[in-house]
C-alpha cells in the first residue's frame, strides 16, 4: 500500500534543528473562486531552487511546510491562464489569500510535427513473420490471429465486429469484395505486412467529410512482382471423387490479376471463394436478380453441410483483372464462369388440410440440374481528392435445365424446365461539390429478359384442360422482360449532434410478360384465360430524408427517416383489353430509438410504417403452370398492402458476472386489399386466384434470452426461447377460413474447453409448430435437433475432429436420423503441406427424413444422402 | 398501453443513482512517446504515442490509439479520417484535481470499466538538478510507484501538477519520466493549445466500477479467447467460429499474452 499524503513536504539541504514554519492559505480566481490544483511553491528568493510546494485542494487551500534559516521566503503562486504570483514573505507560521489575475499569455508551445501523427508506425501495422505460426499458409491463417480481427465461417471478414470496408493489395482494389479469392489463396510467405486502417474512408473526397466506422485491409508484399497461389487435390472412395483447385496470382505495382479453377465431385461448395462481400450503395429497390416464374417439384433441402447431401459435378473457372490506367484511376475486369450437374433424389408426403376435407399426396422424386453460368463486371473507378467517379457494368447469363421425374402411385409424370436468363445492368456513383455542399448523384439501369419453358408429362389439371379426360402433355412458356432506371441526388450534412441526409430522386421500371400454354403436339390453348400479354410500368418520384441523433455520451441514439414517395402504377393487357392504374402518394415513416440506462441495462424501441403494391409476380390476369400441379393467376385490381410494425426490447450486460439476459416483443399488423384463394384438387393439384377482399394479418412474437460464461471451467452456456402466435383470413376450396400458427422455438448450447487439448460443443434445439382454423388446431409437429462435436489437439501439427448428430421429429414413423463424422488434419513442415482426411456419413445413413408444416399443410419428406465416404485432401500454397 | 407506459417510464427516468458525471473544456494537448518493453526476456522494445489532454480542473492521459477513436475528439477533429490500430496501452487515467480522484478507466468490447484511486499516490523527492528539455527549464524528482523507482523530469514553467499515466503530485508538468531499468520511459514530444477548447463529458454511470485486479482479469480473458468472450455477452449468438481456427486463434494470444510479462506495474 502506497502512503497517500495530500501535502508532500520536502526540503532540500536542511540541517537538523531549524524551526518549521507552517504557510497555508487559499487561491481566488478574480471573480472570487477557488483555485483547485494551483501549485504553490516556495524558495529562498525568486531564483533559487524550490524549498518546499504545495497543490492546492478542491477548496482551494493549500499548506505548505518549511525548514529554512532565512528570514524572508518567495512564494510563488501559478495556474494555467493567470498571471503568476510572487511574493516575499516573512519566515514565519503563516495563512494567506492569493489572488491571481487572468492573463491572455498561453504556454510555450511545441508543436507535434505532423509526420509523427500521420505515420503509420508499428503499432499500425502487423509484420507477419511475428504473427506467422509454422501451420500458417495463406494470408487468412495471419488474419484471423490479429487482434479484433475475426473471419466468419462464410468468409466475411470483420474488425470489432464490423465487417471490414474494403481489402487492398498494395493498396489496389483488385477484388472489390469477392476478397475470399486472395484471403484463402496468397501464399503468408509472400506477405510482409498486413496493415488495419481503421476508421477508413475509402472515397477520397469524403475523407474529412464522412467519418467511417469501419476498418479496410491492406495487405503489403515482400516483393515488387509477386507470384503466389496455392493448388489443393483431393481423392475419394466410394464411388470415385475428386477435389481440385488451382489458384494463380500475379501482382505487380500497377497491374494484378488473380485466376482461380475448381472442380469437385464432393459437394463441397465452390462459389463460397467467389461470393461478394462489398457493400452496395444503391440498387435496394432495383436489381437485375433472375425470377423463376416456373419450376420442377423440388424435395427440400438438408438443415446441414451440403458435403452430404449435395450430389454435384462442378467447374468453376474465374479471373479477376486490375489495370492502374493513371494516378487514382483503375479499371477492373471480374469474369467468372460456373458448370454443374446435380442430381437429386427424394420422396415427399404432403398432407393438405382444408375446411372440408384432407388430401394426401405422395410423390417420389429424381431430379436432374444442369446449371451453366456465366457473370462479368467491368469497373471503372476514379478516386481523386476533388472528386470520384465509379461505373460498374454488371452483366449476368444463365442457361440453366431442369428434369425431374415424379413416381405416384397413380402416376408418373416427366418435368421439363429450361430457363435460360440474361442481365445486365450499369450503377454509377459520382461525387460532386457544388458550391460548399458535396452531392452524391447515382444512377441504376438495368435490362434482363428470361424465356422460360415447362414441359409436364402427361398433363395435369383434365377438368380445365381437356374437359376431364387424360392428355399427354402440356407445355408453359413465359417470356418476360424488365428495364428500368433509377436516379437520384442527394447530401449528408451534420448540425450539432443531428445528421440529416435528405435525396431526391425519380424510378421508372417497364416490364412486360407474355405467356402461353400448349397441349398436344404444339396446339396452342386459345382461351383468354390463359394467356398473358401484360406490360406493367411503375414510376416514382421520392424525398427521402433521414435524421440521425445520438448524445455525447452516446446513451442516446435515435433515428428517423420521412421517405416521401409518389407512386404510379400501370397495367396494360392486350389480351384482355383491359387496364388497371393506381397512383398513390405514400408516407413511410421510421423511428429507432436506443436508450442505454446504466452500465447495465438498455432498451430500445421501434416503430414503422410500409406500403407495400403489386408486383408483376402478383399481377398476371391469365392463368400460369407455376408448377406441374400449380396453377396461378391474380384477376384482381393492383395489391396494396399496409404495414404496421411495432417493438420494443430490454437487455442486461453484467460483464463483471459474464452473464447476459435479453427480452423483446414485436407486433406486426398488415391489411390488405387481396385474398389469396386455394382450391385444391383430389391429386394435391393446386389453383391459387386472388380475390378482391379486405383482409388482415397479425403477428405476436416474444424473445428471451441468455447466456453465462463460467470463468473456471472455460464454458458458456446459452439458452434462447421464441414464440411466435399469428392469425390470418385465406380461402380455401371456397370457404373463407382463418388460419392460426403458433410456434415455439428453444435452443441451448454448451461450449467448453475442457482442456489444452480438447475443446467440446453441445447444442439442441426444440421446436413445435402448430396450426389449425378458426378455433380448432389441426395439427402439430415438434422437431428436435442435438449436434455434439469434439475437437482432440493431440499435437501442434495434428487435429481430430468427431462429431454427432440427431434430428427428429414427431410426425414421422421412422423420423429419427443420426450421423456420426470424422476428421482428421497433419501438416507437414517440409515439405509445407497439409493432408486432410475426412470419413463422413460413418453410419451410412442413406436418407434424411423431415417434417415440416405450413399453415394448412404438412410434408414429410425424405433426401437420399451421399452414401459413406473417405476423401484425402493434400494443400499447399506457393 | 401498458406496456408502452413502462417503455416510456424506462426511457425517460432520471437516473436516481449518484451522479458521477465529469464535465470539462480542455485547453492543451500534451503528446509522449512512450518506449517500453512487454517482455522481460526480449530485448525488443515497443513505442506508442501517448496524449494528456489538459483542461481546469480535469485531465485524461491515453494512448494515441484511442484519443483517435474517440467520438468526441472525433468531432473536434472534424470527423477526419484516422489510422489508429490497436494499442497495447489500454487504461485511459482521467485525474481530477477537485475531487483529488483519480478514475482509470478501461474498454473491453462492449464495455467500459473504471476503478477510482486517490490522485496522489505518489512521495517525491525533488532534487537539485536541472536540464531543458525542448526550450523547458526542468528539474529532476524521484519515486517509487508499483514496484519500480522512477526518475521524473518536470517543469514549474507548465503550472499543472499533472504527468503521462497515473503521475502527478509535482509542482509542474511532467515531460519525463522513466523507471531506472528504462523498461518503460516517457518522453516529451510536444505541447499544443486546443483552440477551441475541446469539450468533454464523460458520465461514470454508464461505466461499470470494479477494481483494478477484476479489470486486469476480463481484459485477459478478452484478449485471450475473444470469440468466446464476446459470445458470452450475448452477441451474434447465431454465429460460430471454425473450431480448429478458434483453437489456433486461442493458442497464438496465450503465447503473446504470456509475453507480456513486464507491466508497467508490477505489484
Amino acid at each position: 500500500m502506497k502512503k497517500v499524503s495530500f501535502l508532500l513536504i520536502l526540503i532540500l539541504g536542511v540541517f537538523e534543528g531549524y524551526s518549521q514554519t507552517d504557510i497555508s492559505g487559499q487561491v481566488f480566481d478574480d471573480h472570487n473562486k477557488n483555485l483547485s490544483g494551483a501549485t504553490v511553491m516556495i524558495s529562498k528568493d525568486s531564483v533559487s531552487s524550490i524549498l518546499a510546494y504545495g497543490i492546492s485542494d478542491a477548496n482551494g487551500r493549500f499548506k505548505v511546510k518549511v525548514k529554512s534559516e532565512s528570514n524572508s521566503l518567495f512564494l510563488k503562486v501559478s495556474y494555467i491562464g493567470f498571471a503568476t504570483f510572487g511574493k516575499f514573505i516573512q519566515n514565519t507560521s503563516q495563512a494567506l489569500e492569493v489572488q491571481l489575475s487572468p492573463s491572455s499569455e498561453s504556454l510555450k508551445e511545441v508543436i507535434v510535427k505532423s509526420e509523427i501523427l500521420q505515420q503509420r508506425g508499428d503499432t499500425l501495422s502487423f509484420s507477419v513473420a511475428a504473427f506467422k505460426g509454422k501451420n500458417d499458409r495463406v494470408i487468412a491463417d495471419i488474419l484471423k490471429k490479429l487482434p479484433g480481427i475475426d473471419i466468419r465461417p462464410n468468409g466475411q471478414i470483420f474488425y470489432k465486429d464490423e465487417p471490414i470496408q474494403k481489402y487492398y493489395i498494395e493498396g489496389l482494389d483488385l477484388l472489390e469484395g469477392r476478397y475470399n479469392l486472395a484471403n484463402n489463396n496468397l501464399s503468408a510467405d509472400a506477405v510482409s505486412k498486413v496493415e488495419i486502417l481503421e476508421n477508413h474512408q475509402p472515397v477520397k473526397v469524403l475523407d474529412s467529410l464522412e467519418f467511417s466506422e469501419r476498418a479496410s485491409i491492406n495487405i503489403k508484399l515482400k516483393k515488387d512482382v509477386t507470384v503466389s497461389g496455392t493448388a489443393t487435390a483431393g481423392m475419394g472412395t466410394a464411388p470415385l471423387l475428386w477435389q481440385t483447385k488451382l489458384t494463380p496470382m500475379i501482382f505487380t505495382k500497377k497491374r494484378q490479376a488473380i485466376v482461380t479453377y475448381q472442380s469437385n465431385n464432393t459437394g463441397s461448395d465452390v462459389s463460397g471463394e467467389i461470393r461478394n462481400f462489398s457493400i452496395k450503395y444503391f440498387g435496394e429497390n432495383f436489381n437485375i436478380d433472375k425470377t423463376d416464374w416456373l419450376s420442377i417439384q423440388n424435395v427440400s433441402e438438408p438443415p446441414f453441410s451440403a458435403e452430404r447431401w449435395l450430389d454435384n459435378n462442378v467447374h468453376l473457372g474465374s479471373a479477376n483483372i486490375l489495370q492502374r490506367v493513371k494516378k487514382d484511376m483503375d479499371l477492373k475486369l471480374n469474369i467468372s464462369y460456373l458448370n454443374d450437374y446435380q442430381q437429386q433424389d427424394g420422396s415427399t408426403q404432403t398432407r393438405y388440410f382444408t375446411p372440408t376435407d384432407t388430401i394426401d399426396v405422395i410423390e417420389k422424386t429424381n431430379n436432374n440440374i444442369f446449371v451453366s453460368k456465366l457473370e462479368g463486371e467491368l469497373t471503372l473507378e476514379n478516386n481523386a481528392d476533388k472528386n470520384y467517379f465509379k461505373n460498374q457494368l454488371e452483366f449476368n447469363g444463365s442457361w440453366n435445365a431442369n428434369r425431374g421425374f415424379i413416381d405416384r402411385p397413380d402416376a408418373q409424370i416427366k418435368q421439363q424446365l429450361a430457363h435460360p436468363f440474361l442481365g445486365i445492368r450499369n450503377d454509377l456513383r459520382l461525387l460532386r461539390t457544388v458550391g460548399k455542399q458535396l452531392i452524391t448523384f447515382t444512377s441504376n439501369t438495368g435490362f434482363t429478359e428470361s424465356n422460360q419453358d415447362l414441359l409436364v408429362q402427361p398433363g395435369q389439371f383434365e377438368e380445365v384442360f381437356n374437359n376431364g379426360d387424360p392428355y399427354a402433355e402440356i407445355k408453359q412458356r413465359v417470356s418476360s422482360r424488365k428495364i428500368y432506371t433509377d436516379n437520384s441526388a442527394g447530401f449528408t450534412k451534420a448540425l450539432g449532434k443531428f445528421t440529416i441526409s435528405p435525396k431526391f430522386g425519380f424510378s421508372i421500371q417497364n416490364q412486360q410478360l407474355d405467356t402461353d400454354i400448349f397441349l398436344e403436339d404444339g396446339q396452342e390453348v386459345l382461351d383468354t384465360d390463359f394467356k398473358n400479354r401484360t406490360e406493367f410500368l411503375q414510376s416514382s418520384v421520392y424525398f427521402k430524408n433521414s435524421i440521425n441523433f445520438k448524445n455525447i455520451e452516446e446513451t442516446w441514439n435515435l433515428r428517423l427517416s420521412t421517405p416521401l414517395q409518389f407512386k404510379s402504377f400501370q397495367l396494360e393487357d392486350e389480351n384482355f383489353e383491359d387496364t388497371r392504374n393506381l397512383d398513390r402518394f405514400i408516407f413511410e415513416p421510421d423511428f429507432y430509438v436506443k436508450r442505454k440506462l446504466s452500465a447495465y441495462w438498455e432498451a430500445h424501441v421501434s416503430a414503422r410504417l410500409q406500403y407495400g403494391f403489386g408486383e408483376i409476380q402478383q399481377l398476371y390476369y391469365g392463368f400460369l403452370l407455376n408448377g406441374y400441379r400449380n396453377l396461378n393467376r391474380y384477376n384482381a385490381p393492383i395489391s396494396e398492402e399496409i404495414q404496421q410494425n411495432y417493438s420494443a426490447g430490454l437487455n442486461f450486460r453484467n460483464p463483471l458476472k459474464q452473464l447476459f439476459l435479453n427480452a423483446s416483443y414485436s407486433y406486426n399488423f398488415s391489411e390488405s386489399n387481396l385474398l389469396y384463394s386455394s382450391t385444391i384438387g383430389e391429386n394435391g393439384t393446386t389453383i391459387l386466384e386472388a380475390v378482391a377482399r379486405d383482409n388482415n394479418f397479425e403477428n405476436h412474437s416474444f424473445r428471451g434470452g441468455g447466456s453465462k460464461y463460467f470463468r473456471k471451467m472455460k464454458t458458456t452456456l446459452k439458452l434462447n426461447a421464441s414464440y411466435n402466435i399469428s392469425k390470418r383470413q385465406q380461402l380455401l376450396n371456397n370457404i373463407l377460413a382463418e388460419v392460426n400458427t403458433k410456434s415455439f422455438n428453444l435452443r441451448g448450447s454448451v461450449d467448453a474447453e475442457i482442456s489444452s487439448w480438447l475443446i467440446a460443443n453441445y447444442s439442441a434445439n426444440f421446436s413445435t409448430y402448430t396450426s389449425g382454423f378458426d378455433d380448432s388446431d389441426f395439427q402439430q409437429i415438434e422437431t428436435q435437433q442435438h449436434t455434439i462435436d469434439l475437437y482432440f489437439y493431440p499435437k501442434d501439427n495434428q487435429y481430430l475432429s468427431v462429431g454427432g448428430e440427431y434430428y427428429g421429429n414427431s410426425l414421422s414413423d421412422n423420423g429419427d436420423n443420426y450421423f456420426v463424422n470424422l476428421g482428421y488434419q497433419f501438416t507437414f513442415e517440409k515439405p509445407k503441406m497439409d493432408l486432410n482426411l475426412s470419413w463422413r456419413n460413418i453410419l451410412n445413413t442413406d436418407a434424411f427424413i423431415n417434417a415440416y408444416n405450413n399453415e394448412y399443410y404438412y410434408v414429410q419428406s425424405s433426401y437420399r444422402l451421399r452414401p459413406s465416404q473417405v476423401l484425402a485432401t493434400l494443400k499447399f500454397s506457393f | 398501453m401498458k406496456l408502452k407506459l413502462f417503455m416510456l417510464l424506462i426511457f425517460f427516468s432520471v437516473n436516481i443513482l449518484a451522479q458521477e458525471e465529469l464535465k470539462e473544456k480542455f485547453n492543451y494537448k500534451v503528446t509522449y512517446k512512450l518506449d517500453f518493453k512487454l517482455d522481460s526476456t526480449s530485448a525488443e522494445k515497443r513505442s506508442e504515442y501517448m496524449i494528456l489532454y489538459l483542461g481546469d480542473d480535469i485531465s485524461q492521459f491515453s494512448s494515441r490509439a484511442y484519443v483517435l477513436a474517440n467520438p468526441i475528439v472525433r468531432r473536434g477533429n472534424n470527423g477526419s479520417t484516422s489510422r489508429a490500430a490497436v494499442t497495447k496501452f489500454f487504461t485511459k487515467t482521467i485525474k481530477d484535481q477537485g475531487a483529488s480522484k483519480m478514475y482509470n478507466s478501461v474498454f473491453v468490447p462492449m464495455t467500459d470499466f473504471f476503478y477510482v484511486q486517490e490522485l496522489r499516490l505518489f512521495d517525491w523527492e525533488i532534487h537539485s538538478e536541472t536540464k531543458i528539455i525542448k526550450d523547458y527549464k526542468v528539474q529532476k524528482a524521484t519515486t517509487s510507484f508499483a514496484g519500480r523507482d522512477y526518475m521524473a523530469w518536470f517543469t514549474t514553467e507548465i503550472p499543472v501538477s499533472d504527468g503521462p499515466y497515473k503521475f502527478n503530485g509535482l509542482p509542474g508538468l511532467i515531460l519525463e519520466i522513466a523507471d531506472t531499468g528504462n523498461d518503460y520511459v516517457f518522453s516529451f514530444i510536444g505541447l499544443e493549445k486546443i483552440t477551441p477548447a475541446l469539450t468533454y463529458k464523460i458520465n461514470f454511470n454508464q461505466y461499470i466500477k470494479t477494481t483494478q485486479e477484476d479489470i486486469a482479469e476480463i481484459l485477459h480473458e478478452y484478449r485471450r479467447d475473444p470469440p468466446t468472450y464476446v459470445r458470452a455477452q450475448g452477441i451474434n449468438t447465431h454465429r460460430k467460429v471454425d473450431p480448429e481456427w478458434h483453437k489456433k486463434m486461442v493458442a497464438a494470444f496465450t503465447k503473446m499474452l504470456e509475453k507480456e510479462n513486464n507491466p508497467i506495474e508490477l505489484e
